[in-house]
Parts: structure tokens; C-alpha cells; sequence
């Protein structure tokens, strides 16, 4: 991962992405959304920046600034809601960040990214409240998601709007995939920072992960060659301890 | 004029209105607690598995059980706790309740009083089992309390220093540890518990889980995980099982319930499907 | 003491790589001074930790009182949110005569109001996941077609209701969830894994900045 990096950043190498539906989706998203002269409703997940989800928030927030930039150049109103309260002040930031380079400073309401509530419950009956209410075209959903997930995907389509969701959490993306329009499946969230900025860090980074995920795939190709051989070695060293 | 109604029927069929759907769900799920139907519970491998497990605990294994799971899905959960607990207590186990998860700590003060009878006024309360209560900032605190268990809880969740308390006398570290149970409906639950003391102390590891997030636990079974409850038919399953230890289960109505709706699902699907493609059938047409 | 635009940037920085370098250390090296070190900062983390509760307290309560002082558009939701907030602060820490949660009258309003409460809207859950399962399942391709097929086996097998109507729905199950079911899970976890490694590595090295906020 390190090498990857550092060869995306020198410009020695540079990477790709593929195609991904969901993403690209997002533009339509909003596009529609300014159409029908309807707002659009953002989640970064419900996960906080002090766990091991939070990836899939720093993931969602960098989707944010890319929702916001396009919602003020398209005079789309935005509400953003936000389950833990460490991370509103970071949102707001950041979208008032992309109303400013839009150029539409004026435009930005900071009651518009709101703190909820911490529990998650109380957090999902508001964001469905909120999406009823304002009549979101457009409901987008990327980050650490958990059992409210149904609660908004269903909330969003009972609403008319067109939905893009993505998590990390494997249990909640069945429900994203059967309920919303585009489902982004486990670390393409995590890509969508480098899908969208083509950032050389972040390009760099996915490169390594894939060339980790490879290295992964050799080591299962050669576990399952050598447990049908009758042997666990390598499931002894890869179980440690190493010293 | 006859092919524009029958489109019509396959259209409707495809697109039935969510209300009715509701409304139906409602009466299928709550008519069976009314008068229950008495359907045969069959065993799943997971809970014979947990099962196994808990039947290898010895008298005086401290055991661990963590309330990983809040409010929402304590309907789901809580009869996994108390059969847990019950059969833990049958065993002689000492059993240390905690939580990650703050909404979820009172849990475990109801579950030693429905099962034991009493909980801190219970005369083998800090003898045979001890409530640590609420533990802040889930994996974190997982890897803290292997470490040091005391310095992490030095009181228990009646302000009672863990000090002085007989039975956490002997409980330093997770390598003190017999087994760990995690009831957990999600983050943090089963993987933070994997990596921060089954995989770090070695200790028997099992789970129980809401239905929803078993799919996503399985793959730690069987290397890391000894065995595992999911959902309320698990909990239901594990009722049966205890049977022979005088428990009263109460979850046959319930799995009842869960019966109906989910042929009530499957149905809804069929319709739909045939509307599907009985509507284009007669496009092809 | 105002300090320069340099330091402030680089100051998160460098205690993000030495506290990341820190907690890696913990796994690797085996050495007690340098262990219990480690246990007692974690334990001092956890204290800091739990002092966050107290951020959603004040950040809910300015919010609310805004909303009220204004006579917003459901003004009277911010005054029932902001009462019963501060009635169960009030019985589990001042009124609760040191016992805090476990008094009895905190139990009391936690088991028969904020029980029930949380409950019914996890229970919404059941009603969506019928119109959601109703529509999403349908014919459209292979691929789909699988889908449907093997979540009708599941939702059999996993009910008393399968195995009555015929004992193979329980084995069935039991497969799917073992075999295709763990192997798809798998692989996506491993994936997943890797990518938050690599934004781990990231943030140790400083590259990824998105924690500190825009512009960092």
C-alpha cells in the first residue's frame, strides 16, 4: 500500500477506476431533483469519527462536498442530517466550504445540516419525518448504516425520491440493494473520495488495496491447495503469533 | 377491451398498495399471540453449536456475558439474555455482565433479577456474578478491559468498588476469562469481541445476534466463534434445548408469528412475480 | 498563546501518527513497561471518551432552544424533546439518591417509556421489509431470479412454519447460510478490511485529512 501510494503521488504510475453505477448516479440524483424543484436529503451514516467506522463517515462526508457543490451551483436546496454530534460541525463546514466555491455563499443555510439526535432511532423517525415533509426527489445515503437503513430506504421511496446508498456494513447492504435505486456494496464507498476528486493520495490508495485484495486471493488459492493436501501450515503461520 | 382489464389485474397485481400490505402484516404477526398455532420448532446447527458449548462450562468459570444490544431490539434479544443467563447460572458459572452499549446496561440488571430472583440484594451477588455495567467507547474499551479489568470497572453498576468483591478477586485480565457471550445487534458487537479478546487471549467465544446481522457473523464460525444464537428462532431453538434445566420458554407464540409473515412475504412475492410476468408475457405478445 | 498557521496544521498530525504508532506497538512488541503503558492510556482514553456524551447534550439543547426562542415551524416538539431529555437526566443523576440508573424509578421510565418507544420504531422494520421484499424481488434477470429463489428458502427454512411443511427447508437453509452466503460475506469483509487499512495508513501518514475538516 505504501509503494502504490507513493508511486500515484510522484506520478510514476497513473491509476484508474472503473465504472462505478452508483456514483455517477449522483449527479443524475440531483439533476433530478432540480428538475422537480424538490430538495434533496443527505446521510453520512450514523457512525461517528472515533470508531472503527469511521472510513465509511470520512467516505460519506467527502461525497458530501460533491452533493453540495453541485446542489448550490443548481440553486437545489440540501438538508443534511446528521446522527452524532461531533460530526455536524465537520459537515457544516464542509458544505458550507462548497457553497463558497460554487459560488453561492449567500445560498448556504446552516440550519439545513442538522444534528438530530444520538439515538438511532429517534435519529431515523426524524430523517423519515424530514423526507415526508419536505418531499425529498433526491435521498442519498453514504456511510455506516445499520438497522435504521430500511427505515430510510422505504422512508425515501414512499417519499418519490430516486436513492443512492452505500455502506461498509455487509448486513445492512441486502436492504440498500433492494430497496434503493443504485446501491454502492462495501468499499466502493470507501473509493467514491477518489472516484469523485481523482485525488493521486487517494487514486494510490485504492491501487494498494487492490493489489492487497490479489495478494488475498493467492493466499486463499494456495490455503485451499494445501488443506485438500492434508496440511494446515499455512493456517498455523497466518494465525501467529509470528514470534 | 378484455386484454386492457386483464393488464390491468397483472398491473395491480404488480403493484399492490403498501397499506394493504401493512395492514395484513399486522394482523398475521399479532393474531398468533392471541391464539397461538403450536408450530414444531426444529434446531439449527448454530444453536446446537452454542449449546455444546455452554454445556462445557464448570463450576466457578468466569464467564462473561455483554449486553451488546439497546432498546430496539431488546424484544429480538432479551430472551436470548435470560436463557443465557439462565443457563449459565445452572452450569455454576460466575458471570460477569457488562455492556457497550449505554442504553443496553439496565438489561442486565433485569436479566439477573428474572433469573436469579434479585440482583445486587441477591446474597450470592459478587460471589457467583457481578454487573460491571456500562463500559464508554466500544473497541477501545474492549481492549482496555483485557487489559485490566479492575482498572477499567473499578466499581460495579451500584457504585460498589469491584475490589472488594470475591469473585473479581481472581479476574485481572482477559486471559482470566472462560468464555465470552456477546448478545449484540450490531457496532459495537461480534467482530471488536473477535479481534480485541478472542483473538488476543484465546478465550471460547460465542454469540447471539438479531436475525438481521447473522448472514454477516457466520463467517467467524467455527474458527472464531464457538457457536451462535440468531434472532428470535435461535433464542426459540435454545429455549427447547433448555427444557431438561426446568426453563419456561415464551417464545412459541412469537415464532408462530414469524411463521405467518414470513409466508405472508413469500406469497406477496409470488403475486407480484406473476404479475411480472404474466404483464410480459402479454407485451411479447 | 496564538500559535502559527504551521503548527496548528501540523500539530493533529504529528499526535495522530505517534498515538496510531503507539496502539500498533501495543500488538507487536511484548515488552510489559511499554504494555502497561499502553493499558493505562487506554484506560485514561476510555474516561475521555465518555465525556462526549456531554457534546450531544449541549449541541441538542442550543438547537432546540434556538428553535423555541424563534417559535419555529414545530416549535412544540423542541419543548417535549427538551423535557423529556433533562426529566430522565434529572432522575438518573440528581434525583436518583447515588444509584444513578439503577434507582428505581429511572428503571421504571426506561422499561415502560423509552422501551417501548425505541421498540416501535425498530418494529417499523417488519412492515418495510414486506414492500420492500414485495417489490424488489422480481424476475427480472439470472442473477435476480437467484436472489428471490434463495431468500424464499431462507425465510422458510428459518421459521417453524419450513421444516413442517417439508424437514429439507432446515438443511437447505442451513447450507446457503454456510456455503454461498459465508463466501460472498467473506470476501466482501476482507475487502472491506483492506480499504479501511489503507484509510488507516492514510490518516497515520497525515494524507488523509478529512477528520480535521475542509480545507486542513
Amino acid at each position: 500500500m505504501l509503494a502504490t501510494l507513493y508511486m500515484s503521488v510522484k506520478g510514476i504510475s497513473k491509476p484508474t477506476i472503473r465504472k462505478i453505477a452508483g456514483l455517477d448516479a449522483i449527479g443524475e440524483a440531483v439533476g433530478r431533483a432540480t428538475e422537480m424543484g424538490r430538495p434533496i436529503h443527505f446521510s453520512p451514516g450514523i457512525g461517528g469519527l472515533g470508531t472503527d467506522v469511521a472510513p465509511q463517515t470520512l467516505a460519506g462526508l467527502s461525497v458530501l462536498a460533491y452533493i453540495a457543490e453541485l446542489a448550490a451551483k443548481y440553486k437545489t436546496t440540501l438538508w443534511t442530517t446528521i446522527r452524532q454530534a461531533e460530526v455536524q460541525p465537520l459537515a457544516a463546514e464542509i458544505v458550507r466550504q462548497s457553497y463558497l466555491k460554487a459560488g453561492a455563499a449567500e445560498a448556504y443555510d446552516e440550519d439545513k445540516v442538522i444534528f438530530l439526535s444520538t439515538a438511532q432511532f429517534a435519529y431515523a423517525s426524524g430523517v423519515v419525518g424530514l423526507m415526508h415533509r419536505e418531499k425529498v426527489a433526491a435521498n442519498i445515503m453514504i456511510g455506516g448504516f445499520w438497522a435504521e437503513s430500511l427505515l430510510f430506504a422505504e422512508g425515501g421511496y414512499l417519499a418519490g425520491a430516486i436513492q443512492v446508498a452505500g455502506t461498509a456494513n455487509t448486513a445492512q447492504i441486502p436492504f440498500f440493494v433492494a430497496a434503493c435505486d443504485y446501491c454502492l456494496i462495501g468499499e466502493e464507498i470507501l473509493a467514491a473520495g477518489a472516484y469523485i476528486s481523482r485525488d493521486p493520495v487517494q487514486l494510490g490508495a485504492i491501487w494498494g488495496q487492490d493489489c492487497a485484495k490479489f495478494i488475498a486471493i493467492i493466499l486463499v488459492a494456495v490455503g485451499i491447495i494445501l488443506s485438500l493436501a492434508g496440511s494446515d501450515y499455512l493456517w498455523k503461520v497466518l494465525r501467529g503469533p509470528l514470534w | 377491451m378484455t386484454e386492457e382489464n386483464e393488464m390491468s389485474f397483472f398491473d395491480k397485481l404488480e403493484k399492490v398498495d403498501p397499506r394493504l400490505i401493512y395492514i395484513l402484516v399486522f394482523l398475521i404477526v399479532s393474531l398468533p399471540l392471541i391464539r397461538p398455532l403450536g408450530l414444531p420448532i426444529s434446531m439449527s446447527p448454530m444453536t446446537i453449536a452454542f449449546y455444546d458449548a455452554v454445556e462445557k462450562v464448570m463450576p466457578g468459570d468466569v464467564v462473561i456475558v455483554s449486553i451488546d444490544y439497546s432498546a430496539a431490539s431488546s424484544p429480538e434479544q432479551y430472551p436470548q439474555t435470560k436463557a443465557v443467563m439462565h443457563h449459565l447460572a445452572t452450569k455454576g458459572a460466575k458471570i460477569i455482565g457488562l455492556g457497550f452499549w449505554a442504553d443496553g446496561t439496565p438489561f442486565i440488571d433485569s436479566a439477573f433479577k428474572d433469573v436469579l430472583g434479585k440482583s445486587k440484594d441477591h446474597p450470592k451477588y459478587g460471589t457467583d456474578f457481578v454487573n460491571l455495567g456500562w463500559i464508554p467507547n466500544g473497541e477501545v474499551g474492549m481492549k482496555a478491559l483485557g487489559g485490566d479489568v479492575q482498572g477499567t470497572c473499578p466499581k460495579d453498576y451500584y457504585g460498589t468498588s469491584t475490589g472488594t468483591l470475591p469473585m473479581m478477586k481472581e479476574v485481572k485480565t482477559g486471559r482470566d476469562f472462560k468464555m465470552v457471550i456477546t448478545l449484540s445487534s450490531g457496532t459495537p458487537g461480534v467482530p471488536e469481541w473477535i479481534r480485541q479478546i478472542q483473538a488476543q487471549y484465546g478465550v471460547t467465544f460465542l454469540y447471539g445476534v438479531t436475525a438481521v446481522s447473522a448472514p454477516g457473523v457466520r463467517i467467524y464460525f467455527p474458527a472464531q466463534a464457538a457457536g451462535g444464537l440468531e434472532g428470535l428462532a435461535g433464542a426459540a431453538e435454545y429455549e427447547v434445548l433448555l427444557i431438561k434445566y426446568g426453563y419456561k420458554g415464551t417464545l412459541a407464540p412469537p415464532m408462530d408469528s414469524q411463521s405467518l409473515s414470513h409466508l405472508l412475504v413469500i406469497i406477496f412475492i409470488v403475486l407480484g412475480n406473476v404479475g411480472y410476468v404474466l404483464k410480459k408475457h402479454g407485451k411479447a405478445k | 498563546m496564538k500559535l502559527s498557521a504551521t503548527i496548528r496544521r501540523s500539530l493533529p498530525l504529528v499526535i495522530t501518527f505517534i498515538a496510531g504508532l503507539l496502539a500498533i506497538g501495543d500488538y507487536y512488541l511484548k515488552v510489559k513497561v511499554f504494555n502497561d503503558f499502553i493499558t493505562q492510556w487506554m484506560k485514561f482514553v476510555n474516561v475521555a471518551a465518555a465525556f462526549a456524551v456531554i457534546i450531544g447534550y449541549v449541541t441538542l439543547t442550543r438547537i432546540h432552544t434556538r428553535r423555541l426562542n424563534q417559535r419555529r415551524e414545530g416549535w412544540y416538539n423542541s419543548v417535549a424533546l427538551l423535557i423529556g431529555m433533562y426529566a430522565f437526566f434529572l432522575l438518573g443523576v440528581v434525583f436518583s439518591e447515588g444509584k444513578f440508573t439503577a434507582h428505581p424509578a429511572y428503571t421504571y421510565w426506561f422499561n415502560n417509556l423509552y422501551v417501548p418507544l425505541d421498540a416501535t420504531i425498530f418494529s417499523m422494520l417488519a412492515f418495510y421489509i414486506a414492500s420492500a421484499a414485495y417489490r424488489a424481488f422480481r424476475m427480472r434477470t439470472t442473477e435476480a431470479t437467484i436472489l428471490l429463489v434463495s431468500a424464499v428458502l431462507v425465510m422458510l427454512g428459518r421459521a417453524p412454519v419450513g421444516p413442517a411443511i417439508w424437514p429439507a427447508f432446515g438443511p437447505i437453509t442451513s447450507w446457503i447460510m454456510a456455503v454461498p452466503n459465508s463466501a460472498g460475506m467473506r470476501g466482501i469483509t476482507i475487502g472491506i478490511a483492506l480499504g479501511v487499512m489503507s484509510m488507516g495508513l492514510r490518516v497515520l501518514l497525515g494524507r488523509e485529512r478529512g477528520y480535521l475538516g475542509p480545507g486542513a
